[in-house]
């Protein structure tokens, strides 16, 4: 309710010498006492001290005020704690308005009598709006406790332990077959050497056993709808042809299986899998799935040697994809990464010559359970008695990826130890530079080099099956000039690895759209703040973990899902939201159904309502831009706090001069 | 179709490219329509010096062209194409440069705008025919010459945008659109022959044709076919002082000639220093 006649106290900040510097502050005083409705005004130091705000919260009381102005800095700077002080004085928070005569007048305005001029007039406009404010209250809203966390990798895996363990309900959502992400596809891990398999396996079997983890694999978020706190997540789990209820992971049926030449995703096409089938023997869930495309019974209509075999009964040709909902209030995203394909780099030869490997595919080399069984040998057989490891491969490159992936330099040089340790081989590392920053990465590399690593600053310019020397024919020469010594080297190895980069997971923009993110150039999703908000996006309620944001290590993504974890829980833990009031109202009378506003709503806070042909606005997601309320053709739509009649007095009172 | 054309200085004194080319555009209906008064293009050695009439030299050739109302300019060899393109491109960036060029060309009356294209006679074949354009006039089997394509380092770089700059196949599908054997695994397409290095630095050079002639003939290659009248003599006649097999190295409109059925004297092929002999 409007108060009847209003009593305006004006406060004027000095701000130390920021605007007395330059704006006569007694002037702009005595003046705004002259001004309409002003019961008071009065100069301080620092208004935005305790003393500061001390002085309006007594004045309210003392004197009577029932609005109040203060001509000081930015309102993106003290709004919120002027309009508290206001409340807490007893009066409506919005009964409160702010001139900004720092930014706007005395850090840029040269001549200090225009300064106090253009002060007067922004004080003038300030106590004509301000006469005119309505009392708004914030809406609240209940926090459903539940989140859903998109991607099972490490970073996922971490984020839903953390707040399973804080005893909130998660839902995580994985698209391929089981959970473990890129992590569980290594070997050892830089710099300790500890076994991956050993660190990451029991964080599977854990998340596959939280009370209050909610396991969705083979399944796709396709929709979002909502608002912090209150979220639907539409799912998509897609049919495994396998009863999850009743499959015992016993694995009969791959060994059944008739379609056995199917390269496997898992070992990056080194291996072959079959149609009925698990990524790896330590999956999570250990359920098999039918991979439809490659399965004879989908294509020809018969088989079903797998049913024939499995004698838990768990084959059902006849499962359907099912679409479910849930309700959560966050979303945490964890999609990881992808490794680049360097097939585009004609020059390395990666496809056309078989000992070319990607450092993925090396993982799996070295891996216990990848195709060579954890032996480095070449693809006929041999022991390699050299190999080349090629950093910086599409990466740090301005036809491919120009930023350097972070990781590389530390698994190359992982690769070279691993190499020697295994086989004795001569290994060659040919980097741009080494990156080494990290607790005992340096030390690491010190370590390589002690071992007889050669380390060979250089790109390289080809891989060749060209030798100069014939008994070196069948080997595959590394060309590079060594910008060291100063001379071309060509190297005649037995296995070439591509140090790989780290690229965005695929279905990055399709996420970002339904979720409501940015994704940067390089198609990595943009933190709310490149120093103070990496966790969180521009999105309330949607937090990043892990390599989506950019490529990191290890030890660096299982510190982002946990902080992640904690933003979560934070937002959990305070249980109601309050809604910022400044929202734009349709007023259903006037709208035409149009659509104009929805639009231009950069936030999807508005949506049509067929059944009354209008549009609605959802209170929770607008952010009183006003976008909306400018497009109106039928001026149905007012943003509360800047509707017209605020707007046009201010106006009316800074130009009335 | 009619084409500006410009030999370059080695054309007409190569072992055959002339004769192949004529005999070979001829039958395709590729009308090459030689620039008048045309000049050396400078080559890539005095394109490197940075000197103005390295840029005039390429300029007063296209200038030519345009007057003579040219709106392409075909070329044999990589080294005239790509010093062609070059200046194209710095001439189109550079409106100082291209003020001072102009003034030197005004004095022959002539002007450049930067209005013709650059092109390579391979490319030309290749994009501009239907294979089955040039696969009606093949008459002779030509299969059991096996074919090393080799392009040389300068035709698609640093460009890249008419093939891969590192492992192109441009060469590869004509030779199999006229029925000839090609090497699925040639390493060495793109690998430097020396170019007109192989002068002063003979030795350096002769190990860089080596890798070329020894590639071709491990991967089991008959004749190592080329596109550039520099790379032809540098990889035939280097394999004088190479102490290995000998293999022919014939410009790809004398292979074309022979599928077409031409004879070898008619496709200069007699000037080879590796015979042809299948």
């Amino acid at each position: 309710m409007k108060e009847s006649i209003p009593k305006i106290g004006v406060y004027v900040c000095h701000c130390g010498s920021n605007i007395s510097g330059k704006v006569n502050v007694s002037e702009v005083v005595e003046y705004a006492t002259g001004l309409p409705n002003v019961e008071s005004a009065q100069e301080y130091k620092f208004m935005c001290s305790d003393p500061g705000q001390q002085l309006i919260i007594s004045d309210v009381k003392e004197k009577g005020l029932n609005r109040v102005v203060v001509a000081s800095c930015s309102p993106r700077m003290h709004e919120k704690t002027f309009r508290l002080a206001t409340q807490t004085a007893g009066l409506n928070p919005y009964y409160f308005q702010m001139a900004c005569i720092r930014e706007h007048d005395s850090w840029v305005t040269e001549n200090p009598e225009k300064a106090t001029l253009k002060a007067k007039d922004l004080v003038r406009g300030a106590v004509a709006r301000v006469a005119h404010h309505e009392p708004l209250t914030p809406r609240v809203v209940d926090i459903n406790p539940n989140v859903l966390v998109i991607g099972g990798g490490i970073a996922g895996m971490q984020a839903a332990l953390d707040i399973a363990d804080a005893g909130k309900k998660v839902f995580l959502v994985e698209r391929e077959p089981t959970i473990g992400g890129n992590m569980s596809k290594f070997d050892k891990t830089f710099p300790t050497l500890d076994c991956a398999a050993c660190i990451s396996t029991p964080k599977l079997v854990a998340v596959g056993q939280h009370k209050n983890i909610e396991l969705m694999t083979y399944s796709e978020l396709i929709d979002l709808k909502g608002f912090v706190g209150n979220f639907t997540a539409t799912i998509k789990k897609k049919a495994r042809y396998v009863d999850a209820s009743k499959c015992t992971g016993c694995g009969i049926c791959s060994e059944k299986c008739p379609s056995k030449k199917i390269l496997s995703e898992f070992d990056h096409q080194l291996t072959y899998r079959t149609a009925i089938y698990t990524p790896f023997p330590q999956a999570v869930p250990n359920t098999r799935v039918i991979d439809k495309e490659h399965c004879l019974y989908f294509k020809k209509g018969k088989c079903k040697a797998c049913e024939k075999f499995c004698e838990a009964d768990a084959i059902d040709f006849n499962q359907k994809d099912e679409i479910i909902d849930v309700e959560i209030g966050s979303v945490i995203i964890a999609t990881g990464f992808k490794t680049f394909d360097p097939t585009p780099l004609t020059q390395y030869g990666f496809g056309r010559f078989k000992e070319v490997y990607t450092s993925i595919q090396f993982e799996r080399v070295n891996n216990a359970t990848g195709p060579t069984s954890g032996e480095i040998t070449t693809k006929d057989g041999r022991k390699p008695e050299s190999v080349a490891i090629i950093h910086c491969v599409g990466s740090r490159d301005q036809n491919h990826n120009k930023y350097c992936s972070r990781v590389c330099c530390m698994y190359s040089m992982k690769f070279a130890h691993l190499v020697k340790e295994k086989t004795g081989a001569e290994v060659y590392e040919f980097y741009i530079d080494i990156r080494s920053p990290g607790k005992g990465y340096e030390e690491f590399y010190n370590r390589l080099q002690e071992e007889g690593t050669h380390f060979i600053r250089g790109k390289v310019s080809e891989v060749t099956d060209i030798v100069d020397d014939p008994s070196d024919q069948g080997k595959l020469t590394v060309v590079a000039e060594d910008t060291l010594a100063r001379k071309v080297r060509r190297i005649p190895v037995d296995m070439v690895v591509l140090s790989v980069g780290l690229e965005p997971s695929e279905g990055m923009q399709d996420i970002a759209r339904m979720v409501g993110f940015s994704l940067d150039s390089d198609g990595w999703i943009n933190e709310l703040h490149p120093k103070l908000g990496p966790l969180a996006t521009a999105s309330d309620g949607i937090f990043i973990a892990g390599c989506c944001q950019g490529p990191k290590d290890i030890p660096d993504t299982v510190a982002q899902a946990q902080g992640a974890a904690g933003s979560a829980l934070s937002l959990i833990s305070r249980e109601k939201l309050a809604i910022e009031a400044t929202v734009s109202v349709i007023n259903p009378n006037r709208c035409m159904g149009c659509l104009q506003c929805e639009n231009v709503c950069v936030y999807g806070a508005i949506s049509y309502n067929p059944a009354l042909n209008v549009c609605e606005v959802n209170e929770a997601l607008c952010k009183g831009c006003g976008n909306c309320a400018s497009t109106c053709p039928n001026k149905a739509i007012t943003v509360k706090h800047f509707n017209n009649d605020e707007i046009m007095w201010e106006m009316e009172g800074i130009l009335s001069n | 179709m009619k084409y500006g054309f410009f030999p370059g200085c080695t054309y007409s004194s190569s072992a055959g490219y002339k004769e192949s080319t004529e005999a070979v555009s001829k039958i395709l209906g590729t009308e090459l329509i030689e620039i008048e008064d045309w000049n050396c293009c400078g080559a890539t050695s005095y394109w490197s010096t940075q000197d103005i009439p390295a840029y005039v030299l390429p300029a007063r050739i296209m200038a030519l062209a345009e007057k003579q109302n040219l709106k392409q300019i075909v070329n044999v060899c990589n080294a005239c194409y790509s010093t062609l393109r070059k200046a194209k491109e710095k001439l189109s960036k550079d409106n100082e440069l291209l003020e001072k060029v102009n003034i030197s060309l005004a004095e022959e009356k002539l002007k450049y705008s930067g209005k013709v294209t650059i092109r390579h006679y391979l490319e030309v074949i290749v994009n501009d025919l239907k294979p089955e354009d040039i696969k009606k006039h093949v008459n002779v089997d030509i299969k059991d010459v096996i074919v090393a394509p080799y392009y040389g380092c300068q035709l698609n770089r640093p460009w890249g945008d008419l093939d891969n700059p590192h492992y192109p196949t441009m060469l590869d599908r004509l030779c199999k659109i006229i029925g000839a054997g090609v090497l699925s695994d040639f390493s060495a397409k793109t690998s430097c022959c020396g170019a007109a290095s192989i002068m002063p630095h003979n030795k350096e050079c002769l190990s860089l044709n080596q890798r070329i002639v020894s590639d071709a003939l491990f991967k089991g290659a008959k004749v190592i076919s080329t596109i550039c009248p520099l790379c032809q003599l540098n990889v035939d006649a280097s394999q004088l002082k190479l102490n290995l097999t000998k293999i022919p190295v014939l410009y790809f409109t004398q292979l074309m000639g022979l599928a077409f059925g031409l004879n070898e004297r008619e496709l200069g092929m007699d000037k080879l220093i590796v015979p042809f002999k299948i």
